[in-house]
């Protein structure tokens, strides 16, 4: 039955190609998740500037219905596409998904493109490439790494006494300056707060990471949720949340929080905070006189600072009609095409009246060298290139989440623990046993079907 | 008696071309929802992550589900409370706009086109104009609550205001419920209300003892199918909270769908939904069981 409605489906599918396309020389190879008409985001003159430089392959970026457009978030869509076998060339993947699509036998490895190219992709940053390494293949190529550095508002830091050059490094610092720059009024309402811990994009494994925790054993067979240095971590949490008065009265002070020009962090009702690096795009539009700083989030004392990153890459679904034209595809928009969009990108900030162009990192090397030396080091303003620059420089110490064929799980589970114990439903050891338990039978199960099928 | 007429007064070629006419309709009730429904009987006892072939399993799903899966219990917990809200309030306030619209007054109909109109605002376009009404700084309802001087919940970002809030969102459809009753109150003969005006009864015996008993059997299919439809709450939490803070909002079918398509547990998922089918059969033939004592079918 499931063969008939592929036939079906085949069928139609050819019989629209027949009406629509005209026959063409070029291979096509089609891309999920790629917006050409995302205004000012330099997609279209990279999908060109492709089609120009490659005169045997066009790319066509493909729509997909109900899913914003172009965007492949929306997982149900390719899954499908893919078990039906009618995927598209190529795709658009959050890079922590990878494995678990390639484990399931959902993407093509591009190790042989690689090596027939003689193609090295240790230029790509080690976390964002490995992130796409699998049962000791490649599954796709790493697009862009994101960073969370540590912001910290210099004016608010010397209103209260702080230096503004001395960040918090230790837990304790942060802890100790949020204090100090929490304002109170007299009905007991913030009117600004140091830090929150959950504000920002921090999750769980901001501070497992910066306590040493592993989450998952090398192997990537065992889940280490409930290990003491994860337990510490989510008790560290908890407690920030008690010193604020718990979780439920910052929840209704965070529910205030507007955007852009009323960013929190801009109007000052937050001083510190954990989140992605191209804040700064934002903070440099909204308010480019704004006096702050970032650096790496504060860990332990007597521990090293660290961070996380995501991101996202491109990848060859099983099942891709043209896989070698793919792979050319999907190198050069990691490698050359970035290059591409973000000088489209560029031109349409300034067109906007915007004084800054912040660029968002590569994870191909050589690629984000290029980007930050023409954007970064061309913005006169040293607060903005600095603030800039410390993002940047926490690529060094970043790690990845795990590569795990259960990411989502393991994703939703970590969430779901830090919900129960900042709001006192559980206490953090409680609730990382409870994620550990459906953590590790969602591994057990994972890898009792992969050694029954290897 | 009636299908033998219809035998007889059609030829076998129309009987043909009838049945061809309607083949559409068949092949794609066949292929895209009978099939599927009967194959995630047997994907319910299999692991199945849908790229994979499924592996059986047999009752592991099950098992699983009841032991292993706290989020279940917190789903399914959820969402009693939301049926247990969402129906009767919802089912009262249309009564209610019912009632009010039934009036004869000038231009009554653009009345209830008003309330009407909610019930056919797309379901994601509702999700996200909520999304303004429950704003914390300037949402209306905040305004309004602001307005009466007390001071208004986070509602969607509060633990124990999120479910009461998407209650309060699913009465703005009310209106679709309206309709069914007015259909109900104009077969109300109006002899019936004439006579007891003779005899005397005041306005709310009329409503006691004429509109509701004759409404029974309108208020037995909207409850019937308000359970069913409550039972699969989904995308108001899909779009407006992804089932949290602290998976106060994370209802059943929510569950079911990460299962199936965050987590790719088909298998898991297929068994979720049988359980749940199960679940409203159950309430279905309780209700079915209880109409008998309070549903009046005498009408005509």
């Amino acid at each position: 039955m499931k063969k008939r409605a592929g036939l079906l489906l085949a069928i139609v599918a050819l019989m629209t190609l027949l009406c629509v396309v005209p026959i063409q020389a070029k291979t096509q190879v089609i891309v999920w998740g790629l917006n050409p008409l995302q205004v000012g985001s330099g997609n279209k003159e990279m999908i060109d500037a492709f089609n120009e430089s490659h005169p045997d392959i066009e790319l066509v970026p493909q729509s997909t219905p109900g899913t914003n457009g172009y965007a492949t978030q929306d997982v149900a869509k390719l899954l499908a596409a893919i078990a039906s076998g009618n995927p598209p060339d190529v795709t658009w993947l959050d890079r922590f998904t990878a494995a678990q699509f390639a484990s399931r036998g959902a993407l093509m490895a591009i190790d042989n493109y690689v090596e027939m190219q003689g193609f090295d992709v240790n230029n790509y940053y080690d976390y964002t490439i490995n992130e796409l390494r699998f049962n000791g293949q490649i599954w796709g190529l790493p697009w862009d790494t994101d960073t969370r550095p540590m912001y910290w508002n210099k004016e608010v830091f010397r209103e209260v006494g702080l230096d503004p050059e001395a960040p918090p490094k230790t837990w304790d610092d942060l802890m100790l300056y949020s204090e100090k720059i929490t304002r109170v009024d007299e009905n007991g309402k913030f009117q600004r707060i140091g830090y929150i811990p959950g504000y920002g994009n921090t999750w769980l494994y901001l501070y497992g990471y910066a306590n040493g925790a592993q989450f998952l054993s090398e192997d990537g067979r065992t889940a280490l949720l409930n290990e003491p240095e994860l337990v510490e971590a989510l008790e560290y949490v908890v407690s920030f949340y008690e010193s604020l008065g718990g979780t439920e009265k910052v929840a209704a002070y965070q529910s205030t929080f507007q955007g852009e020009t009323n960013d929190p962090f801009l109007t000052g009702q937050v001083g510190m905070l954990v989140t992605v690096n191209n804040a700064t795009q934002g903070y440099a539009r909204y308010n480019p006189d704004l006096d702050y700083g970032s650096t790496l989030p504060p860990a332990p004392a007597g521990k090293p600072q660290t961070t996380w990153s995501g991101g996202w890459s491109y990848a060859i679904p099983r099942g891709a009609k043209h896989p070698a034209e793919a792979f050319e595809v999907i190198r050069w928009l990691t490698t050359e095409g970035i290059k591409v969009k973000e000088a489209g990108a560029a031109a349409y900030t300034l067109q906007r009246g915007s004084q800054y162009h912040i660029p968002f990192p590569a994870a191909y090397q050589p690629s984000n060298d290029y980007l930050v030396d023409k954007y970064v080091h061309a913005i006169d303003n040293d607060v903005i290139k600095n603030a800039v620059l410390g993002g940047l420089n926490a690529i060094e110490h970043s790690k990845a989440r795990p590569v795990s064929p259960v990411g989502e799980v393991l994703w939703v589970e970590l969430a779901r623990a830090n919900d129960r114990a900042i709001y006192g439903e559980m206490s953090p050891k409680q609730a990382l046993d409870y994620a550990q338990r459906v953590v590790q039978r969602e591994l057990d199960k994972f890898w009792r079907q992969f050694d029954r099928e290897n | 008696m009636q299908k033998r007429r219809m035998g007889k007064g059609l030829g076998r070629g129309e009987t043909i071309a009838g049945l061809l006419f309607a083949s559409p309709w068949f092949i794609g009730f066949i292929l895209f929802t009978a099939y599927p429904i009967l194959s995630s009987i047997y994907f319910s006892f299999t692991d199945y992550n849908i790229l994979s072939d499924p592996y059986w399993i047999g009752t592991e799903n099950y098992i699983e589900m009841f032991n292993w899966d706290p989020a279940f219990w917190k789903s399914l917990w959820n969402t009693f409370y939301y049926v247990l809200f969402s129906v009767p309030l919802g089912i009262s306030i249309g009564l209610m706009i019912a009632l009010i619209l039934n009036a004869d007054i000038k231009s009554i109909a653009v009345y209830r086109t008003m309330y009407y109109m909610p019930s056919i605002v797309p379901i994601v376009a509702g999700s996200i104009l909520w999304a303004w009404m429950f704003n914390p700084n300037y949402g209306l309802l905040t305004l309004a609550v602001e307005a009466i001087g007390l001071q208004a919940p986070a509602w969607l970002g509060d633990p124990r205001w999120a479910k009461p809030s998407l209650i309060i969102m699913s009465l703005w459809g009310a209106g679709g419920g309206m309709i069914i009753y007015l259909a109900g109150l104009k077969n109300i003969p109006k002899t019936y209300y004439e006579a007891a005006e003779l005899d005397g009864a005041n306005l709310f015996t009329r409503f006691r003892r004429i509109t509701l008993p004759l409404l029974t059997p309108t208020l037995f299919f909207q409850l019937i199918m308000g359970i069913i439809g409550s039972f699969q709450v989904f995308t108001q939490a899909f779009i407006m909270t992804s089932g949290g803070p602290n998976d106060a909002t994370l209802f059943y079918v929510l569950h079911l769908y990460r299962n199936a398509f965050q987590f790719w547990r088909m298998g898991y998922a297929s068994a979720m939904a049988w359980v749940l089918f199960a679940i409203i059969m159950v309430f279905t033939v309780i209700n079915w069981v209880g109409s008998r004592y309070w549903v009046h079918y005498d009408q005509g």
